[in-house]
């Protein structure tokens, strides 16, 4: 089947089977690795992304629901303000780089910030249920989550409410 | 469910769709597509032959309220009801926040939640209590049926053939008493997970209405035993809360049947003492 959907801002085509996973596509067709394929059955977050403005387990969607959709993977991402605030405010924190679940970490803070600007460390907690590495002190994601809705904050309004 | 596929349609309406089905009865409609792929690990999935997506029909994943009720499409995901905050009810949104995660969450759909044929998933016991109403519908066809309906103790939900799933109607009331627990560990629900939900409403410190069900491989929910504490006044004495909860255990007894099974029916019984001492406290 021949898929058409938007990848990081680019409009790609890829000529698949439908019962493949879009965590295999990316890293396969596109060579798009921030993205790892951990448990492949949605438990571990590594191989986020955000399909259609929702964060996502890649390895949980098949290949036809992508059709016309659009797929920004942390590569993607990386180039935004959005991704800035994050990185600077884990950086604030001392929230280490991971190779493992940087795009879970990253994205899960994207997904929670863009529901909730103001979250309170509960939420962000739970906004982590789905990152299952334990790379991280859950105080220190709570600062740098923290930190980074301060800093966006700041960038969007010019100053903490 | 092989792993060769035919064809897989993309209906953007109702009538498309049914014109699609009835073209391929065999198709299996997809919308998040988690249950029917659920703890498949393998490089690839083993999918249904033919499939119709639901993702591209607006209907089904329009969200309307009224006065009295929420209308949910059957695609509409449980991360966007949870999103809705304090419209939807308590109960429903603490089952909501319990299940999976939330990158599953966004996947995920009220409709595939319900229509799941081997178990009973988390958010029947909540829907079963609040009185949700399912819409039904066919090419020609429409009825709406209750939660209790639709998916009686055990068996495959009442699905007739090429019927689908549009709609969730769920009253909005308000009560007083919420208790939703999510019993047995995270994942792939097992024999011996269920969820539990009870709700009570109080009005003049007069019992006016309670609501308990199980929902695990059984739904689980008897009025007969709710309506036994209904019109009591509030606090309950000791006596009409040990009453329900005697009532319940000898209901469970009387079941005579493999489910639910020793710890659960344990655990449940813990839980009805712990609502209905609630009451009494």
């Amino acid at each position: 089947m021949t898929i058409e959907f938007i990848l990081n801002g680019e409009d790609v085509v890829v000529q698949t089977s439908l019962d493949r996973r879009l965590i295999d596509i990316l890293r396969e067709n596109f060579k798009l690795l921030n993205a790892k394929a951990g448990c492949r059955v949605g438990r571990c977050g590594s191989c986020s992304v955000i399909l259609n403005g929702k964060v996502i387990p890649s390895c949980l969607v098949s290949a036809f629901r992508i059709r016309g959709g659009e797929v920004i993977t942390l590569e993607g991402f990386s180039l935004t303000d959005e991704y800035q605030d994050i990185a600077s405010g884990f950086s604030r924190a001392g929230v280490e780089n991971c190779g493992y679940c940087d795009a879970a970490k990253i994205l899960a803070a994207e997904a929670l910030l863009e529901q909730n600007p103001r979250p309170n460390k509960d939420e962000v907690l739970s906004a982590f249920n789905g990152v299952l590495c334990r790379c991280t002190v859950p105080r220190l994601l709570v600062d740098g989550v923290l930190a980074a809705a301060d800093i966006r904050q700041r960038r969007l309004y010019g100053r903490a409410p | 469910m092989e792993g060769l596929h035919n064809q897989v349609f993309f209906p953007t309406t109702m009538a498309d769709l049914f014109s699609s089905w009835a073209r391929c009865p065999d198709a299996v409609p997809y919308a998040g597509g988690t249950d029917l792929i659920l703890g498949q690990g393998g490089r690839s999935f083993l999918l249904p032959r033919n499939i119709i997506s639901l993702a591209p029909i607006e209907e089904l994943r329009r969200i309307s309220r009224t006065e009295r009720y929420l209308e949910i499409g059957a695609a509409v995901t449980l991360a966007e009801i949870f999103a809705l905050g304090k419209i939807v009810p308590e109960i429903l949104r603490s089952s909501l926040s319990e299940i999976a995660n939330p990158q599953v969450r966004n996947i995920a759909t009220i409709g595939g939640s319900l229509c799941c044929r081997r178990r009973r998933l988390d958010v029947f016991a909540p829907l079963a209590v609040l009185d949700a109403r399912l819409e039904l519908r066919t090419a020609t066809t429409s009825r709406w049926v209750s939660v209790g309906r639709f998916a009686p103790e055990s068996g495959e939900p009442l699905l007739e053939k090429a019927e689908l799933l549009t709609r969730i109607r769920v009253p909005l009331e308000s009560w007083n008493y919420n208790l939703y627990t999510r019993i047995g560990g995270i994942g792939i629900p097992t024999e011996d997970s269920a969820s539990f939900s009870f709700i009570a409403r109080a009005e003049n410190d007069i019992l006016s209405e309670v609501r308990l069900a199980l929902a695990g491989m059984e739904l689980i929910r008897d009025r007969s035993i709710e309506n036994t504490i209904v019109g009591k006044s509030l606090p309950l004495t000791r006596k009409h809360a040990s009453g329900f909860h005697e009532r319940w255990r000898d209901r469970l007894n009387a079941l005579n049947a493999p489910y639910p099974a020793d710890l659960l029916r344990d655990r449940f019984l813990n839980l009805v003492e712990q609502a209905v001492m609630g009451l009494a406290e």
